[in-house]
């Protein structure tokens, strides 16, 4: 296969949610020699933002933005070693750092944004759920996202993530952050009152929030 | 297939008895000689003095034998054929309404020839809509005697889709024959491939009235599809019992078999009930109430314990705007009906009762039987659906969103609306806080601008146009 069609076929993996052989097809773009660069642009991305394009205009449903998501990780697994021993960078948007807080396991909500800032051209490192707060101060110094997004959907776990923010602080990575917050029981007043810098009211608000928040940083 | 039953076989078996009893002891009154003797010939007890025929068990059950159990019905593109009977259930428009209602400044208006060519462009745009029957009668009409031609006319102009139409003539079914026959290029094309069904209104108790029952005799002899309709009113043109009315009106409705069969055995027909209410209070009628559910699925249970098809009234309301009282009586007297398998339900488009229609609700409408559409379709189990497999892939921690079952169940497992309001309230209320209405409004004005109904050839079109213009030179 040339180097072109190997491109193609990523950017198709997306498209038709091919999760369990895209992984294989990234492997086989580096034992070419392909460019991880160029296949991550212009293939990955370029499937991907095809995806997002079809769902804000409700062509496609949450499963399949959420599959070709996935789809995308899987691929980005293979390439990412390959790029961190090159030292270079993928371009995006931005770099966002997302995650459920601590004593909280509710993952759908998270998992939603991350596939529509995925597809929206960011990219997304997702801890998943239950994420302490020391963890996100972890991975944010070594990491160094734009943006760190705390998702909550139970009161009780709201708190945290206020925790998660003043751990920011005390580690002395507050300021090279934006922190973006959001789940059902979060509003505009809490996002003030533990001083996030964005809150989105759902996903589609929380991409908007978290282009302003790049473009200002 | 869900199935709502509210009869045992022991209780449909009385109230089958009760309709025997009613036709041999009570009888109709059928104002036609030619009825008469034809009916006097297969075994009635005729008086022709009163016009009075008594129709013994034997030839009142031997009738509804020999109704065909289910007959096809065509859109005039010739291709799309929908059966009914059986099983199956579509929806369909009707047509009485007068009136047209103006959503946003909430006024009414009389029918015109206009109004009925947009209601009829915009239901041939609905998917959920198989049948048009024809909305209105137009009131810009000077006469009412080939009001009904032009409504034959602007309705095979404006759909492609089957096309019943109420006859109140003999002269009017000729005449819809012949437009009929023009598009389909002949007689036999016609009788072979029927995209034209003719509507005919018993009137309770127990009478058909001359003009009506010449116009179907016409439509047997041609081998037209008919709809036969009884709508006795519980408590005053029937008994104030449902179990009653539903007697009288399943009675009224073998009559018409009766009747069918005497002049054309091979005649495909419909039985189709419009059984109503009356407000004891405002002395309207109430198409929209639970009774109105209710005996629709009593009439859909009988036709399927006959082996006939059956059809009449649903998705129907007696507000008189696009309100909660209009959803509530909508959903039910859609959904009910057609879970007892009714093969036509009726309704679609229309509001207060049965004297406006509006466009906005005929959208409305759409979404409506397509949400009941899927309460039809019931759920499915197998072992796929049952998605063990999945269950144990997943466990305590994972999410389904990211399994390939999801992708490859949720479109068929999950109604997919195209009207209703399901956004974020926030999202909501930026968006300028509306009711459906306006939603709906919207998409009408857009179909009504960009849909383009499959054309009627020009030397097709202007023979209707003198078939209309004839009936037009004939009247005066």
């Amino acid at each position: 296969m040339s180097e072109e069609k190997i491109i193609e076929s990523l950017k198709n993996a997306v498209i038709n949610y091919d999760v369990e052989g895209a992984g294989e097809l990234a492997k086989k773009a580096l034992n070419l020699g392909i460019d991880p660069i160029r296949a991550i642009e212009e293939g990955l991305a370029k499937g991907i933002r095809e995806v997002g394009e079809k769902f804000a205009k409700k062509e496609l449903f949450l499963p399949e933005l959420i599959m070709a998501a996935e789809t995308m990780k899987n691929c980005l697994k293979v390439f990412e070693p390959e790029l961190q021993s090159r030292k270079i960078e993928r371009k995006s948007l931005g770099k966002v750092l997302i995650g459920t807080v601590a004593g909280d396991i509710h993952d759908i909500g998270k998992t939603i944004v991350a596939a529509l800032l995925t597809a929206n051209g960011f990219e997304v490192i997702d801890l998943g759920a239950d994420v302490p707060a020391q963890t996100f101060v972890k991975e944010a110094k070594e990491l160094r996202p734009q943006i760190v997004a705390l998702s909550a959907l139970l009161t009780t776990s709201l708190p945290q993530q206020r925790e998660v923010i003043e751990s920011l602080r005390k580690e002395g990575v507050r300021n090279d952050v934006k922190v973006m917050i959001g789940g059902a029981p979060v509003g505009i007043e809490w996002a003030e009152e533990i001083g996030a810098d964005g809150y989105g009211a759902n996903a589609t608000e929380a991409v908007d929030v978290a282009k302003r928040l790049t473009q200002t940083s | 297939m869900t199935s709502l039953k509210l009869f045992s076989k022991r209780e449909m078996y009385n109230i089958h008895l009760t309709s025997l009893d009613a036709l041999q002891e009570i009888g109709v009154i059928v104002p036609s000689e030619e009825v008469l003797k034809k009916l006097d010939e297969v075994g009635a007890e005729v008086d022709y003095k009163n016009q009075k025929v008594q129709i013994p068990s034997y030839l009142a059950e031997e009738s509804i034998r020999k109704t065909p159990h289910r007959y096809p019905a065509y859109y005039r593109d010739m291709k799309t054929r929908k059966v009914l009977g059986g099983d199956q259930t579509y929806f369909g428009t009707v047509g009485f309404a007068a009136n047209v209602f103006d959503v946003k400044s909430k006024t009414y208006h009389k029918i015109t020839r206009q109004d009925l060519a947009n209601a009829t462009k915009l239901a041939d745009a609905m998917e959920n809509v198989e049948f048009y029957m024809t909305v209105g009668s137009p009131t810009d009409i000077p006469k009412l005697e080939f009001v009904d031609r032009y409504m034959w006319m602007l309705s095979f102009l404006n759909t492609k889709k089957h096309i019943i139409n109420e006859a109140m003539y003999k002269e009017g079914v000729l005449d819809a024959a012949e437009m009929a026959s023009a598009i389909v290029g002949g007689e036999e094309e016609l009788r072979k491939k029927p995209i034209m069904t003719v509507l005919l209104c018993i009137t309770s108790p127990f009478r058909y009235d001359r003009p009506t029952l010449e116009a179907f005799v016409q439509a047997c002899k041609l081998n037209i599809p008919t709809i036969v309709d009884s709508g006795p009113i519980v408590g005053a043109t029937s008994p104030a019992t449902l179990a009653g009315t539903l007697a009288l009106n399943m009675a009224e409705l073998i009559s018409s078999l009766v009747i069918s069969r005497a002049v054309n055995e091979k005649a495909p027909i419909m039985i189709s009930s419009w059984a109503r209410a009356i407000d004891m209070l405002e002395s309207s009628p109430v198409l929209g109430g639970p009774e109105f559910a209710l005996l629709h699925a009593g009439v859909a249970q009988m036709a399927h314990y006959y082996g006939i098809p059956s059809g009449g009234g649903g998705v129907l309301a007696d507000s008189k705007t696009l309100d909660i009282q209009t959803g509530y009586e909508k959903a039910l007297t859609a959904a009910v009906p057609a879970l007892a398998g009714l093969n036509l339900v009726c309704g679609v488009g229309l509001i207060a009762s049965e004297n406006t229609i509006s466009l906005e609700q005929l959208v409305i409408d759409d979404e409506i039987v397509s949400y009941v559409k899927r309460i039809m379709r019931g759920i499915e189990v197998n072992e796929e659906t049952l998605a063990l497999d999945v269950m144990k892939r997943v466990g305590t921690t994972g999410s389904y969103i990211k399994e390939r079952h999801t992708l490859n169940h949720f479109r068929k497992e999950m109604w997919m609306p195209k009207l209703t309001d399901r956004v974020f309230p926030e999202v909501w209320v930026k968006a300028g806080a509306n009711d459906l209405w306006v939603k709906a409004r919207e998409k009408a004005e857009k179909i009504l601008a960009e849909h383009e109904v499959e054309p009627v050839p020009k030397e097709i079109k202007e023979r209707l146009e003198s078939i209309v213009k004839r009936a037009e030179e004939r009247s005066k």
